[in-house]
């Protein structure tokens, strides 16, 4: 004959099922006992924003025509210099020369309306009895300037006239510069060691 | 027989079995939900958005450098 499972039998086991269960509950709430910070999915959003610079510099910034005289009985003397070579008129003008160079680039991110002016106008500067003091600009790196260069010698003077009116940013360093030409008119009147300040302003 | 458990006995732990599971089980649950953001009983989807705070640059509109220019003039027999 089958037997019957004994009361104290099933009451064993149900004892058995509630330390089991309180168990299962202590086991739950001792596992997660941190804040987990469970996450299947992260978004990051990164935002910058890139003001505008107008800048330009100076690489080189300095050109020197050297020492000599108007050689009589010449009245004058003209010297042009471009960078890297003189030219003089008359010849007997030959003794000065030119070196240096000053070049104009743009290392900001905006394209650049460039103007030049002279500290000293050109009484100041050379003296004498009709001096003459003229600038031109032309790109140092072929198409720097996509506006208008100034294509033939222009009076300079203390105030501010165009060198470049649209000159570019370049991509990664080139393409981006411009160069000054310069010419004096040197009376035989005139004498002694002379200095002037250029200044390139950009807008 | 005395040594026997009583049928009322049995019903009074099982039902206390049945009591101490559900509200076991809820607990478990409802904790579950609260913290951990996720679990093996309810995924959920937590979404993080991380902003770069980035410093601002006043926009700089102009600009002006300056070069030199020499010459030294000699004196001459005139």
């Amino acid at each position: 004959m089958k037997k019957d499972i004994s009361n104290k039998a099933l009451a064993g086991l149900l004892i058995a099922a509630i330390v089991i269960s309180l168990s299962g509950t202590m086991m739950v709430f001792d596992k997660q006992g941190g804040i987990t910070g469970f996450a299947t999915e992260q978004n990051g959003t990164a935002a910058i924003n890139i003001s505008g610079v107008v800048s330009i510099a100076l690489p080189s910034n300095s050109i020197d025509f050297g020492t000599s005289s108007v050689v009589p009985p010449n009245a004058y003397c003209n010297v042009s210099y471009d960078g890297s070579s003189t030219t003089h008129e008359p010849a007997a003008c030959g003794g000065w020369s030119g070196s240096g160079d000053i070049i104009v680039e743009n290392d900001g991110n905006q394209a650049a309306n460039v103007t030049i002016k002279a500290r000293d106008d050109v009484a100041t500067f050379i003296g004498g009895q009709s001096p003459g003091m003229f600038y031109k600009s032309a790109d140092n790196e072929s198409g720097s300037c996509s506006g208008n260069v100034v294509s033939s010698y222009t009076e300079l003077t203390t105030s501010a006239t165009n060198f470049c009116d649209v000159l570019d940013t370049g991509a990664d360093d080139g393409f981006d510069t411009v160069k000054l030409h310069l010419k004096l008119k040197i009376p035989s009147d005139a004498v002694g060691y002379k200095s002037n300040t250029l200044t390139f302003e950009a807008s | 027989m005395a040594d026997e458990v009583s049928r009322k006995t049995i019903l009074v732990l099982l039902l206390l079995t049945v009591i101490v599971s559900a509200i076991g089980t809820w607990v478990a649950l409802d904790s579950v939900e609260t913290y951990s953001g996720g679990s093996n009983v309810d995924y959920g989807t937590a979404h993080l958005r991380i902003g770069v705070n980035v410093p601002k640059i006043e926009p700089q509109t102009t600009d002006s450098v300056s070069g030199r220019l020499n010459l030294n003039i000699l004196p001459n027999s005139n």
